[in-house]
């Protein structure tokens, strides 16, 4: 239960996700409560902590928006329980289970959690605010509080929690550093929003979600066109609920880039709405999207008596599918009309959005896909200066690998030479794909004003000559010497003084390299 | 609980401290004084004394009693500031069998950290005689800016004495314990510590939760009121020399003369306007004269003869200040501590710079004691009221091709901490590679200190810059650095905990352990005959006294006469007893003398 806990959950949340009584709910908050493990904030609770149960939604129309769904917020709050084997509880030390529990959350964390998360700050919060809070901290993480007590393996990851927290506390409480920290954040979570969508199978989901509904949509049409009235169907528990999913929450595998809308798993349909009902819960939607109405369903379409089986069944296919395919045109046009406004209003991301979901219904419309690539370079582009400012931070920090992926994107919608030869060197230096990395290297010299080596002395040779050693140094790596060594010829044309050129192309010649 | 004490081994002068419930007590010695001299003598006869008994026979025994040991501590014997102290010592200084320093007293040579513990043992007596129970645990302060080295030769002191130390803390942050500690505050503060010897200062944040947080810190190890002493020895030096052609040093009696003179003059400089120095006799010439040495010094003298060294101490806070990124004027106290910060053109000085008055709350040469004591309670006992976050004062990293200086955890910077750079090889085919670990700021490594050095082997063949090295560096806790070392491409690793060195073996300080312990037996014992033997005196005195009135009452009877032949009996065997130090011999004859004692005091009282 407390991975459920995120700050943002309501009890009445929690007990669903759990499968939990209210009032079971409600005891083990307070124990973790009395525990030290969470906290009530004063907004939430303090005069009302059981919100009543929201009211059923009366049974009629559902409505669907183009789903925008903010992922940043929920990400980094996996559940707790699937970070470390449960087993390191066991670990036989000097401290309380919850102290352990607390202790091992924050060191499982690390790598995620932003410096704010950590501190658990906000935002927005002020030197004074974030000094108290890590004043507050340090006293549950300072390797002293437990002076003299057996702490095991405990006591590495207390020291390496103090440490990043301290590491947080130096970047946010310097105004230089705050900026630098928020700047790359804000980067950051325009890039992750977008590339969890890219990736993200929940689009699929929906896509299913939406097809299903208008199908059920399409049997009760049926049904009532054949005038047998079904009873209606259990209401839908109200949408008008803030809830923050778990990652973990998705019951589809995390396989593949692009979705296939095929080989969905099957999930039951319950859970499915459920879901849906949740993710439109409380949203903010771009731009007008009408109602679709959608009658409660029916679980089979009726029984038609034997001898008119095999026709009224043809007939009734025929009706069905044309009633299906009706409905996922328009659908689809919606999302198509909605897209073209958010891509007039410069939101590519929710276009990407909305046109993927436009796609999954109506795979071959050309329009769709069209505006889809459309979109999607829009993003690109947009998106790139944030890739940008994200990969040099991540260059700044070490972080290799995060920077070869970032730089990558954001060639994406670049044409600056530098970005692309940023993007070979740490594809090469994080031991990346070389190919990929000979490609951006290529491109780098490709983007520079041609002839730049004849007027000697302008910006553009040193640029070259750095590109063409990053090129000559992906291909050494890639086992080509010759191409190599060519490639460090051209750029010693380039910078004759450069004697680290000099010194390659001399141990090359001696098959040193 | 067991009780931790907090000791503030000065480079003059050392402070022990107790928290008594919420209030840290500075425990005064026997001679009811808060601060003990850091001297130790041995005197002509083997016998080892510490402190004011010390300190107050080193005239006559000059090349045999050593004060400011801790300039030397942790201390190589080719560096610079040795070379200074064979200069200006009167006492013996020798090199080490392992290139580090000893000294010469008598026949015997003692390491500094021997030396020392010979202190630390002093104050631990101190605190058993204040608590009435053995003490084994202790917070010990050393200079902020002491290295690695001089932290660890202050350890093995601690252990030489049968100490445990639980934590060294540095001396400025201690003060700041010692003012902060229970009060609910959140300000910025500066601490400048100017003592015996050295020099530092020390920006903190004090905030909620009995948070106190270095934000930075330097100084200089080898400036402190020593030094001010120095300049005045040089003006009588020279002054003597110009008029008599005579010089001073080479006499070690008169240099030690001078030496006292020089730190009396200017301690009473901080209260009068000018003082008298007056030597006689200082030196005889070879025509059997005595010259007499006496001079006027007036404030305006003294100020003009350490202006220098007082600057230098401004600069190095305003480095203190560029340091935390801060402004001076976002300094919200100034706390003074160590005696030297007496001088009134220190205190204008620091007034001038920081713009404020400094607080006065403090005592300056007890509250770093109090701050040990603070600290010492809050990590045994479950106190939950404070916490020390205090940063590594000097930067930790590598040499690297060229002899340069690689760093990876930077000066301030927090600890615990770990930090992780990449390297690569500088040779082609080099299939090893030595990491030396090495502490400092220089940019050259050979002018940093070598804490400790490893191999890393089976490196892969590859032109020199293709294999690349990850290279962590990570401090815990109790300040123990470990590096860690990994070739990326085929996971080779090594890695060592780098315990620097105080210049001793482990054989050596086990063995130092052994005599010092040997020598608190002899002393317990000693101090258990001197106890006997001025009880048995007391006791003879007394019936001494009564001897003619006994007579007297008794006459001439028989048994009169025996009590008394008896009595006097009774007293030659003690006096004999004491003569020949038997301890136990001693005990049994007072036994005897207060029988006797009590029995002619009833006859007198009945006649």
């Amino acid at each position: 239960m407390l991975s459920r806990v995120d700050g943002a959950t309501s009890e009445f949340e929690i007990a669903e996700a759990a499968g939990l009584d209210m009032s079971a709910v409600a005891t083990t908050l307070a124990r973790l409560e009395g525990l030290g493990a969470i906290h009530f904030d004063e907004t939430t609770v303090g005069q009302n902590p059981r919100p009543p149960r929201p009211p059923p939604r009366p049974s009629g129309p559902a409505r669907i928006g183009p789903i925008v769904e903010s992922v940043g917020a929920a990400e980094p709050h996996h559940p707790a329980a699937a970070l470390y084997d449960a087993r390191e509880l066991d670990e036989a030390v000097d401290l309380e289970p919850e102290r352990k529990r607390v202790i091992l959350d924050a060191f499982y964390h690390l790598d995620t959690a932003t410096h704010y998360q950590l501190l658990k700050v906000e935002p927005s919060a002020d030197k004074r605010a974030i000094k108290n809070a890590y004043y507050e901290i340090v006293n549950v993480f300072h390797p002293d509080r437990y002076f003299g007590k057996n702490l095991g393996s405990f006591k590495t990851k207390l020291e390496r929690v103090f440490s990043r927290l301290t590491d947080a506390y130096d970047a946010l409480t310097r105004s230089g550093p705050r900026a630098e920290y928020d700047a790359y954040l804000a980067a950051l979570h325009k890039t992750r929003d977008f590339d969890h969508r890219q990736a993200d199978l929940t689009l699929e989901a929906q896509v299913q979600l939406i097809q299903r509904q208008i199908e059920e949509e399409a049997r009760a049409a049926e049904a009532a066109a054949r005038g047998q009235a079904n009873p209606p169907a259990a209401p839908e528990p109200s949408a008008e609920r803030s809830i923050t999913p778990a990652r973990g929450e998705n019951p589809l595998p995390a396989s593949g880039s692009r979705p296939r809308l095929q080989s969905v798993h099957p999930i039951d349909a319950e859970t499915r709405k459920r879901a849906l009902a949740r993710k439109l819960g409380g949203r903010t939607m771009s731009g007008a999207m009408p109602a679709v109405t959608t009658q409660p369903s029916t679980s089979v379409p009726p029984a038609s008596p034997p001898a008119t089986r095999e026709r009224a069944g043809d007939e009734l296919k025929r009706r069905y599918e044309q009633r299906v395919t009706r409905a996922r045109e328009n659908q689809a046009e919606r999302y198509l009309l909605n897209a073209r406004a958010s891509l007039a209003s410069k939101d590519p991301l929710s276009a990407v959005n909305g046109l993927r979901i436009a796609a999954g219904l109506v795979p071959n419309n050309l329009e769709i896909s069209a505006r889809l690539q459309e979109a999607q370079t829009e993003a690109y582009v947009l998106l790139s200066d944030h890739y940008l400012a994200q990969a040099q931070y991540e260059e700044r920090e070490g972080r290799l690998v995060d920077a070869a992926r970032s730089y990558g994107r954001a060639t994406a919608g670049s044409s600056s030479s530098r970005t692309f030869e940023r993007a070979a060197y740490c594809t090469l230096m994080a031991e990346g794909d070389l190919r990929l990395a000979g490609d951006y290297a290529r491109k780098a010299i490709a983007l520079l004003p041609a002839g730049s080596a004849a007027s000697a002395g302008g910006a553009g040779v040193g640029e070259e000559a750095q590109a063409r050693v990053t090129l000559a140094r992906i291909y050494i790596a890639a086992g080509m010497k010759q191409s190599g060594l060519a490639e460090f010829e051209r750029a010693a044309t380039l910078a004759p003084k450069d004697d680290t050129i000099r010194d390659w192309i001399r141990r090359l010649k001696r098959g040193e390299a | 609980m067991e009780r931790v004490i907090g000791i503030d081994l000065g480079t003059t002068n050392s402070c022990v401290a107790i928290l008594e419930g919420d209030t840290p007590v500075v425990i005064p010695n026997r001679g009811g004084y808060k601060t003990t001299p850091s001297v130790v003598a041995v005197t002509e006869a083997g016998k080892r004394l510490v402190g004011h008994i010390a300190k107050r026979q080193a005239i006559t025994n000059a090349e045999n009693t050593v004060y400011a040991a801790k300039r030397l501590i942790g201390r190589k014997w080719n560096s610079p500031q040795v070379k200074n102290a064979i200069m200006t010592s009167s006492y013996t200084i020798v090199e080490g069998p392992h290139a580090d320093v000893r000294i010469k007293l008598r026949d015997k040579t003692y390491s500094v950290p021997e030396v020392s513990s010979m202190v630390l043992q002093e104050m631990k007596i101190v605190a058993e005689d204040y608590l009435g129970e053995p003490v084994k645990k202790a917070v010990v302060t050393v200079p902020a800016y002491f290295n690695d080295h001089q932290r660890q030769a202050t350890k093995d002191a601690g252990a030489i004495a049968g100490l445990d130390v639980i934590r060294i803390i540095n001396e400025p942050t201690a003060a700041s314990l010692a003012y902060g500690y229970g009060k609910d505050m959140d300000r910025t503060v500066a601490v400048y510590d100017l003592g015996g010897g050295t020099f530092d200062i020390s920006i903190l944040e004090i905030g909620a939760h009995g948070v106190f947080k270095v934000i930075s810190t330097t100084g200089d190890t080898f400036l402190g009121g020593e030094d001010f002493d120095a300049r005045i020895i040089d003006w009588l030096v020279t002054g003597f020399q110009d008029e008599h052609g005579i010089d001073l040093r080479q006499d070690r009696m008169a240099l030690q003369r001078l030496r006292d003179a020089a730190e009396k003059a200017k301690c009473e400089l901080s209260g009068v306007r000018e003082t008298e120095i007056n030597l006689p006799f200082i030196i005889s010439t070879g025509r059997n004269e005595a010259l007499h040495l006496q001079r006027t010094l007036a404030r305006p003298t003294l100020e003009k003869l350490t202006e220098d060294l007082v600057e230098r101490t401004v600069d190095i806070c305003k480095q203190a200040l560029t340091d935390a990124k801060l402004d001076v004027s976002e300094v919200e106290d100034v706390i003074l501590v160590g005696g030297m910060t007496r001088m009134p053109a220190v205190q204008t000085a620091v007034t001038g710079y920081f713009g404020r008055e400094p607080n006065k709350s403090v005592h300056p040469d007890e509250v770093v004691a109090m701050g040990a004591a603070i600290q010492g309670a809050a990590l045994v006992q479950d106190r939950h009221d404070m916490i020390l976050l205090d940063v590594t004062p000097h930067a930790l990293g590598i040499m690297t091709f060229g002899s340069y200086f690689e760093e990876l955890i930077p000066q301030n910077t927090t600890v615990p901490t770990s930090r992780t750079k990449v390297f690569t090889t500088s040779r082609d085919d080099q299939t090893a590679v030595k990491i030396l670990v090495m502490q400092g700021e220089s940019k050259r490594a050979d002018e940093n200190e070598l804490l400790g050095e490893f191999i890393l082997t089976g490196l892969r063949r590859a032109p020199k810059g293709h294999v690349e090295i990850e290279v962590t560096f990570e401090i815990n806790t109790d300040g123990i650095v470990s590096v860690h070392a990994k070739d990326m491409e085929n996971g080779q690793a090594q890695s060592i905990q780098v315990t620097a060195t105080s210049g001793l073996t482990q054989d050596e300080i086990k063995n130092m352990m052994d005599h010092a312990q040997d020598y608190l037996v002899e002393r317990r014992t000693d101090e258990h005959f001197e106890a006997a033997k001025q009880e048995a005196e007391t006791l003879i005195a007394e019936i001494e006294r009564l001897f003619p009135e006994i007579e007297r009452v008794v006459g001439s009877a028989d048994f009169g006469r025996d009590a008394i032949a008896k009595a006097r009996t009774t007293v030659d065997r003690t006096r004999a007893a004491i003569l020949s130090k038997d301890t136990g011999l001693v005990k049994e004859q007072v036994d005897q003398l207060s029988r006797t004692q009590r029995m002619f005091k009833g006859v007198v009282s009945r006649g």
